[in-house]
């Protein structure tokens, strides 16, 4: 199955390198030998490697005059001669064949003329594109590793693609993405295309995936109009392509495990540092009596504690509700074409486990899971030698199973480690007074909710060549349907549905027992007990849980359905080097959505109408022109439909006669220029130019009984008929450069100015009493860099490797959000970032109580209690008082608009090796509570660096320090820059070893290939924050980024 | 074959070309609804007009009152003390003065985000000013239904807008319906603002109701509307709104308006003396303990939504679970409610600065404020707890008093909140409220009662919730002898003397008050020119607790200094049992033998820094920033 289509060939080249320039030769008389030659023009090929497969050491280089010789002559008849060139198609015969005649041509191959990328609507020669398009393929996703959706695996691999993770549970971990920074503060997601129709790419299936094409510039989005700003992903799936029927396995184990572990300190110290927060704060009543702290001592030099010890319970709830989580993945695929047909099918299953150890129990199965079924079957059919008929039918079916109770990761982080047991010795839950404070009690014993996601889509597509018309021409119609519904059960224990909060808490019963510590009392024996003050048995006692189980079944989360259709004209013609390119389209979509409460949403419409126009002059001269008329039923009549035009010229240096001289050195140079207006509906609410009143319920008066009186009628928001979709006018400067045919560059500068952002007026009266919908009021500005370094060669015949260096960062501004205009400059939103953040600058530690009093007086929590030791935040207006006034814009935001990746990787003889490392920077976030602060929800726990807090003994010394410490943190946990940390990271995202068995050893079992690899995803990050923190995670309470180590392998007849 | 392709693709593409190329997308859901639709008659222009009544103030209902979402809005005030400081608005943002708070950013205003009582005033005000100007334009209605249509209209604007200038002072004159861009006008100052409400006062009481029928009741109607005139106009006259925008200073009340104030309260006893309102002075058993008379206006029979007493209230009924949350949230004591949840340890707990208000009855049998020694009070002393003002038992919960039921088992409750009591303990142990409050050590009991806790009573869940009703109330006829008394004071300066054309002295009027509850008449020394405003202002305090008016009288009479001398001016009781920590009240005579003694000690947790700057409201920084014509209340 070698580079039979041009995504696979794409592939090989990357992995294909160029041999080093050798002047020596060989012997010509005996064994076999022979003289290679260019099959275009019969030239001898100079520096040829000749090798025999399985006898390393018989391997020549053709000479000057492209003569080589094997002089082994023991060697058998059928092994197998690999002749691989620079920029020529690798050739294979037997020995015995070239023992009859030596003389082989090789065929030039030549990477641009054969490289394909997918566009809108089409696909285009890459070498005579002119957008800004990066693609990747299904093999490159398939190296991510561990992942089951999309827009996670695309994390690094395209350039100007910025997908940001931040949870890892299974079934519900896709990542959002941003193409090339923000231009907008409202939604910035990409239009996304599953062969072409709007579709979730999340759950498709790795081994389906053909290609990967992100289209950046208006250039290539423009065709896309009204829903083409954000830029446009478009996932396009396998189809026949094998002239052998070829069935495919794959299969891969893998485990997973948090890629941040929790860690307190030990509680002798935090008690120790807890009684010295409550004197710096002067609650005395706080302070924990010696007679406590003597007590545990005692039980930790004894060892009398643990997570089932009633009177010194030390439960580390990380290491008890963690586990290594298990995924695995199978899939079957044919591919596979004749004459009549090309078909490719696949069937998909995937099973990803959670990392909570969480038990099944008689009733419920509150484990956490996701497993996945995925079908598709491409077939294109060649009715006659015209038409082409295509039918793709795939979909998937989804099961998503947790705990009732979300936000584990949250409640792990709460829950004391020395307040109570997880369960006391007589078999009661532990947990506090008030709330599930045990995570495992909350977990096991709370309930389950399944999801469950089916997913359909069904394409037919005809296409006619019109040849008999004009030569060239042809037309096509699609049809497309998709359906989708999520239905959810849920199982609790003690049966209530729509019970109260009250009775909802009381599912099981809990016990929380305080010991007084002070009184010991001594056994006969010498064994030492305490006596119980008391038993808040607040959960326990009432009979809710001895219910069975309560069960809401089958219930409609959502469901939607979509049906698309298409016609399409197109022509592609060369005339003595000049070479035309026509489309011109249609199509319409009507999309039907429902909700939970099982209402029909009123459905969408959306119509395009499309051209394209493309001219080269022998690929060196290069044009094209798109043009879309595209509506959003979103605006009203005459504000709906919009023109969108993009043009963008090409030109290739090295198509210039005189440049062929140096093709050998400089073998691709190429500038593009494209200019191009798309839009963007995203952030509208549909029909917002109605004026609306809306009919409400009735209003009960009566004295003594309810008459109701209705309907009454609200007046909806204010209505703006003018209101339309944003504006983008974007700009691309491109430059592509080949060196030796071993290096590549390609630089995009970019250039966006955004208008008419959809925006809430600012400016008027609150007592105008009903909100005015947004209108088209918004500017901003964006522009940046792509830059993408690409290195692959080849020493000696077998070690062929690359090198590919990504680089892309943005900037943005807001020029116009409808600012209150007596507004100080620093108070506007205008001349700042999209979505920057605001924050207390702390200057430093206050030092001396003098301090405090001298300095600015803060008014932000009055209630706090202001100490050495505590922040000394900037006066910024210098009022005298540190308040809203003092919180100022800072320059970090907390999203990344610069990356780096770097992908590394070898070819040995059927080994490969590939690594890849991602870094975001310029990424600042909040740290969390609970990881800053000592004592975090009331619990007697410090941070492992409690105590590098301030004191006394380490005033004086410059910087920002960790405060003096307190029980709760007031003053020093306002929004502030030492909150406000530096989340940057540089991480190796993956790396994957695989190793393709021998030809031979695999023929004797038939098949034609068999690999086997192993990688890993997430393995290393570097970042300056808590090593408990993953810098990526989304916030305390999300499922927290994994780990996985998966072994696989995949083999085909 | 080809051929049928070629004939299925044109068919195709003429099918979509004949639609055309634009009407595809021509498809809206059939809204029907437009303004019109609110003009076609009376039953649909009143459909308009009351959605005005769910924008009131539900200031008794946990997750509906529109100052905090859990948190009893009086925790702001000198009333209560908070137990819990989830809420962050009401304990750091409120309490703290901090008003303008970044963290909530400059564009918010006072309140609850997005539905403040100022935000859902300003909807409401377009409501009527959309129908004062179009009711010309409806279509089917007789006169006397464009009678009650306008005369609420004219009801609500003045009542919506009331609530504005008695937060931020002078407003401009919200008189038509905006629409951006024609929003920028100046404010005027309060008495302005005051004298164009009261002509929509005055429309309103000449044009609704004396009383509406049975199906239509509690609809604002001419009494609501009396007495709300007498409000307006004693808050008109009183010394904050003497200001004018420029600045804030103390200055004495308007003589004229207090006459105003006076009469309009005596005409509206009048008013419901001489028609049948079905308003009136509440009299009857008063037997502290019980669900008396009295207690009966704060505790409503589950079989009515009204009390005769009420002048002008909310009338919408809580369901089981909302009335529930209230209760658990705002009313009862944590301990009783075993902390199912963090919701159920939220307590507006009395402060020792509100006790301190009642009066004790002397060994002469005269009541008299307690810093009188001839009321026998001495601190400490459990006996100063006897013999108080009825009211006292009727607002206050005591420790050792027997109330109600615990646990699954149902054992007798006691109110434990002596240090080492049981129930001292689990409040104070609880991170909620140990972590960053304090306990006052008073309960509040005005609007619970003994089966007012979790536990099935008898069968079926929240039932002892839901005995009887609560309310949020606005205007009560007590609160008219009240207006009355202080207003005919201020203008005279005479505690006695009863002006020509006037019915009562303010002593009088204020003694009839304190008679329904069986509290001596104010004895001389308390009714002199000197010694009548304490006395009045005492009586006002004590007879309207925990109804929301406090807040609106410490800051109209300009007091913060007097009731909130320091930065955490809230005291605290803390009880010793002289039976012992570990007592069993069950085996002193159902607690009714057990004697307690106290200390008063400053709660170091409550702030309540205010300053003359927080008389008025601060408008939203992005407002201001917005409109040139809208001047910012002083000091902020």
């Amino acid at each position: 199955m070698k580079h039979d289509h041009p995504i696979m060939s794409l592939v090989s080249l990357l992995l294909l390198a160029l041999l080093p320039a050798s002047l020596s030769f060989a012997q010509s008389e005996g064994g076999a030998a022979g003289r290679i030659t260019d099959s275009a023009n019969g030239e001898p090929l100079i520096g040829v490697y000749v090798t025999v497969e399985g006898f390393d050491n018989t391997g020549t280089i053709s000479d000057l005059e492209g003569r080589y010789y094997i002089a082994d002559q023991s060697i058998p008849d059928d092994a197998v001669v690999l002749f691989s060139y620079i920029g020529y198609d690798d050739l294979n015969t037997t020995l015995g064949e070239i023992r009859r005649n030596g003389n082989v041509s090789l065929s030039q191959k030549n990477e641009l003329l054969d490289e394909v990328v997918v566009v809108g609507y089409g696909v285009q020669k890459k070498v005579s594109s002119v957008g800004s398009i990066t693609q990747t393929d299904g093999e490159e996703i398939m190296k991510g590793g561990n992942m089951n959706t999309v827009s996670e695996a695309l994390q690094g691999k395209l350039n100007g693609v910025i997908s940001i993770n931040s949870s890892g549970q299974p079934g519900n971990n896709a990542a959002s993405i941003y193409i090339r920074g923000k231009s907008s503060w409202q939604n910035t997601d990409p239009l996304v295309l599953v062969d072409g129709i709007e579709r979730n790419m999340n759950d498709v299936d790795f081994n389906e995936i053909e290609s990967i094409s992100v289209l950046k510039d208006a250039s290539a989005t423009a065709v896309y109009g009204v829903r083409g700003a954000n830029g446009v992903i478009l996932l396009t799936t396998k189809q026949g392509t094998l002239d052998k029927p070829t069935v495919s396995f794959s299969t891969n184990f893998g485990f997973k495990q948090p890629t941040a572990r929790l860690e307190w300190a030990d509680y002798m110290t935090s008690m120790k540092m807890y009684n010295e927060a409550a004197a710096n704060e002067g609650s005395w009543g706080d302070i924990i009596p010696q007679s406590t702290i003597d007590a545990w001592q005692n039980a930790f030099d004894t060892g009398n504690y643990g997570p089932y010890n009633d009177i010194f319970p030390q439960v580390d709830w990380y290491d008890e509700m963690t586990k290594t989580a298990v995924s695995q993945n199978y899939n079957v695929n044919i591919n596979g074409k004749s004459e009549f047909m090309r078909y490719f099918a696949s069937v998909g299953y995937q099973r990803d486990g959670g990392i909570y150890n969480i038990k099944k129990q008689p009733d419920f199965d509150p484990r956490q899971y996701y497993s996945r079924l995925n079908w598709r079957a491409n077939f294109d059919f060649n009715i006659t030698k015209s038409t082409v008929f295509s039918v793709r039918i795939a979909g998937k079916m989804a099961y998503r199973n947790q705990q009732y109770y979300n936000n584990i990761y949250q409640k792990i982080l709460q829950a004391p480690l020395n307040d109570f047991p997880i369960k006391y010795s007589d078999g009661y839950w532990g947990d506090k007074t008030n709330q599930g404070y045990n995570p495992i009690a909350n977990q096991t014993s709370g309930g389950q909710v399944r999801n469950k996601i089916f997913q359909g889509w069904y394409d037919a597509q005809i296409t006619q060549k019109l040849d008999f018309i004009t030569e060239g021409l042809q037309a096509h119609a699609k049809i497309a349907y998709n359906s989708y519904s999520e239905n959810r059960d849920r199982v609790r224990n003690g049966g209530i549905w729509g019970g109260t909060d009250l009775q909802q808490q009381n599912l099981f019963p809990r016990e929380f027992r305080t010991y007084d510590y002070s009184s010991p009392i001594y056994g006969e024996d010498g064994s030492v007990t305490y006596p119980i003050i008391e038993n808040a048995s607040g959960f326990h006692g009432n009979q809710y849980y001895q219910l069975p189980v309560g069960v809401d079944f089958d219930a409609l989360q959502s469901a939607g359905r979509r049906l698309y259709y298409e016609f399409a004209i197109q022509y592609n013609r060369t005339f003595k080097g000049h070479e035309v390119g026509a489309l011109a389209l249609m199509n319409r979509q009507i999309i039907d959505s429902k909700a939970s409460n099982m209402t029909l949403d009123f459905p969408q419409y959306t119509e395009d109408w499309v051209g394209r126009v493309t001219y080269n002059w022998k690929e060196r001269y290069l044009f094209e022109f798109n043009i879309s008329y595209t509506g959003s039923e979103k605006f009203a009549p005459g504000k709906r439909f919009g023109l969108f035009p993009s043009f963008s010229v090409g030109y290739r240096l090295t198509e210039e006669p005189f440049m062929q001289g140096i093709k050998d050195v400089l073998s691709n140079v190429k500038f593009r220029y494209s200019w191009g207006k798309v839009g963007s509906d995203r952030g509208a609410t549909r029909f917002q130019y109605i004026q609306l009143f809306n009919q409400e319920g009735g209003i009960n008066f009566g004295m003594d009984s309810n008459t109701s009186f209705g309907p009454t009628y609200s007046e909806g928001n204010i209505a703006q008929p003018n209101a339309t979709w944003e504006t983008a006018v974007k700009q691309n400067l491109g430059i592509e450069i080949g060196l030796w045919k071993k290096l590549r560059i390609q630089a995009d500068l970019f250039n966006e100015r955004r208008e008419g952002i959809l925006l809430s007026p600012r400016t008027t009266a609150a007592w105008v009493g009903v909100s005015i919908t947004a209108a088209n009021l918004g500017k901003t500005k964006n522009h940046g860099i792509d830059l993408e370094v690409a290195w692959e060669d080849r020493i000696g015949p077998h070690f062929n490797y690359f090198a590919n260096f990504n680089f892309s960062t943005s900037e943005n501004r807001v020029t116009f959000r409808d600012d209150p205009k007596n507004f100080l400059e620093h108070e506007k939103d205008q001349g700042k970032p999209i979505g920057f953040q605001k924050r207390y600058i702390v200057s430093g530690n206050y030092q001396t109580v003098d301090d405090i009093f001298n300095g600015a007086q803060s008014s932000l929590d009055a209630a706090a209690n202001i100490i050495p030791g505590d922040f000394a935040y900037i006066d910024f207006n210098a009022d005298g008082v540190i308040n809203d006034k003092d919180n100022v814009v800072v320059e970090q935001l907390n999203y990344p608009l610069t990356t780096y990746s770097l992908t590394l990787g070898f070819d040995w003889k059927g080994l490969g090796f590939s690594a890849m490392l991602y870094a975001p920077t310029g990424l600042y976030k909040n740290g969390f509570d609970v990881f800053l602060w000592d004592f975090p929800n009331g619990n007697i726990q410090g941070q492992p660096d409690v105590e590098k807090r301030w004191t006394y003994a380490t005033a004086g010394s410059t910087g920002v320090q960790r405060p003096a410490l307190h029980i709760a943190q007031k003053h020093n946990n306002q929004g502030n820059t030492y909150k406000y940390m530096d989340y940057s990271y540089l991480r190796l995202k993956n790396v994957e070893i695989s190793y393709r068995l021998p030809r031979k050893w695999i023929q004797k079992v038939k098949m034609s290939s068999c690999t086997v690899f192993a990688n890993g995803n997430n393995l290393l990050t570097w970042w300056g924050g808590d090593n408990r923190v993953d810098p990526e995670t989304g916030g305390e309470n999300v499922y927290p980024i994994v780990r996985s180590y998966t072994v696989g392998l995949r083999f085909s007849f | 074959m080809k051929k049928i392709y070629y004939n299925i693709l044109a068919f195709l593409c003429i099918l979509s070309f004949s639609t055309g190329c634009e009407k595809f997308l021509d498809k809206s859901p059939d809204l029907g609804l437009d303004e019109d639709t609110i003009y076609e008659s009376y039953e649909s222009i009143r459909g308009y007009l009351d959605r005005c009544y769910p924008l009131l103030e539900r200031w008794n209902m946990a997750g509906a009152n529109q100052m905090s979402r859990d948190m009893n809005p009086m925790c702001i005030t000198d009333e209560l003390a908070s137990s819990i400081n989830t809420e962050n608005f009401v304990v750091n943002t409120f309490n703290t003065g901090n008003w303008y708070s970044a963290t909530r950013n400059s564009n918010w205003e006072i309140g609850m985000q997005g539905s403040s009582v100022i935000s859902q005033s300003y909807k409401a005000l377009r409501i009527c000013n959309r129908i004062l100007a179009n009711i010309d334009r409806v279509q089917n209605i007789t006169d006397e239904e464009r009678n009650y249509i306008l005369g609420q209209a004219h009801f609500y604007r003045a009542w919506y807008y009331y609530q504005l200038i008695k937060r931020y002072g002078g407003m401009p004159k919200l008189d038509r319906v905006f629409n951006g861009g024609d929003d920028d006008i100046p404010r005027m100052t309060y008495r302005q603002s005051h004298n164009w409400m009261m002509e929509d006062i005055n429309q309103a009481i000449a044009l609704l109701p004396v009383k509406w029928d049975d199906a239509n009741y509690s609809r604002p109607d001419k009494a609501a509307a009396m007495g709300f005139k007498a409000q307006a106009l004693l808050y008109a006259a009183s010394p904050l709104m003497q200001n004018d925008l420029a600045s804030t200073v103390e200055k004495p009340y308007d003589i004229d308006l207090c006459f105003e104030a006076a009469k309009a309260a005596q005409e509206c006893l009048e008013f419901i003396r001489d028609n049948d309102t079905g308003r009136r002075f509440t009299t009857g058993t008063i037997e502290p303990g019980t669900i008396d008379a009295y207690k009966g206006i704060f505790v409503l029979p589950t079989t009515t939504f009204c009390h005769e007493e009420y002048l002008w209230w909310d009338r919408r009924n809580m369901n089981e679970e909302e009335q529930a949350n209230t209760l658990r949230k705002y009313w009862i004591w944590a301990d009783l409610d075993t902390f199912t949840g963090q919701d159920a340890a939220i307590v507006g707990m009395p402060t020792a600065n509100i006790v301190a208000y009642y009066e004790r009855k002397g060994p002469d049998g005269k009541y008299y404020p307690i810093t009188d020694e001839r009321s026998g009070y001495v601190e400490g002393e459990w006996s100063s707890m006897q013999n108080r003002d009825p009211r006292f038992y009727n607002n206050l919960l005591l420790p050792g008093t027997k109330w109600g039921k615990k646990g699954q088992n149902q054992r007798d409750y006691y109110i434990s909140s002596w240090v080492g009591g049981a129930g001292y303990i689990n409040i104070t142990q609880d991170n909620n409220l140990s972590a960053q409050r304090e306990f006052t050590g008073w309960l509040a009991r005005k609007y619970t009662w003994p089966e007012c806790q979790p536990w099935e009573y008898p069968s079926n869940k929240n039932r002892g919730y839901n005995i009887y009703r609560v309310k949020s109330f606005y205007i009560r006829v007590t609160e008219m002898y009240l207006d009355y008394a202080e207003a005919l004071f201020e203008a005279t300066k005479d505690a006695t003397g009863k002006p020509e054309g006037f019915a009562w002295s303010p002593k009088e009027a204020l003694d009839i008050v304190r008679a329904r509850v069986g509290v001596t008449p104010i004895v001389d020394d308390y009714a002199t020119p000197s010694t009548f405003r304490e006395t009045y202002r005492r009586e006002r305090t004590v007879e309207l607790m925990f109804e929301n008016h406090r807040w609106e009288d410490i800051r109209r009479w300009m007091i913060f200094d007097e009731v909130f001398p320091t930065s955490t001016p809230i005291k605290n009781f803390v009880w010793t049992c002289d039976q012992g920590a570990d007592v069993d009240p069950a085996d002193y005579n159902e607690g009714k033998d057990l004697t307690f003694s106290y200390t008063i000690v400053p709660n170091t947790v409550e702030v309540r820094n205010y300053d003359t700057r927080h008389y008025w409201y601060p408008f939203p920084g992005a407002e201001v920033g917005s409109l040139d014509n809208l001047q910012q209340n002083p000091g902020w």
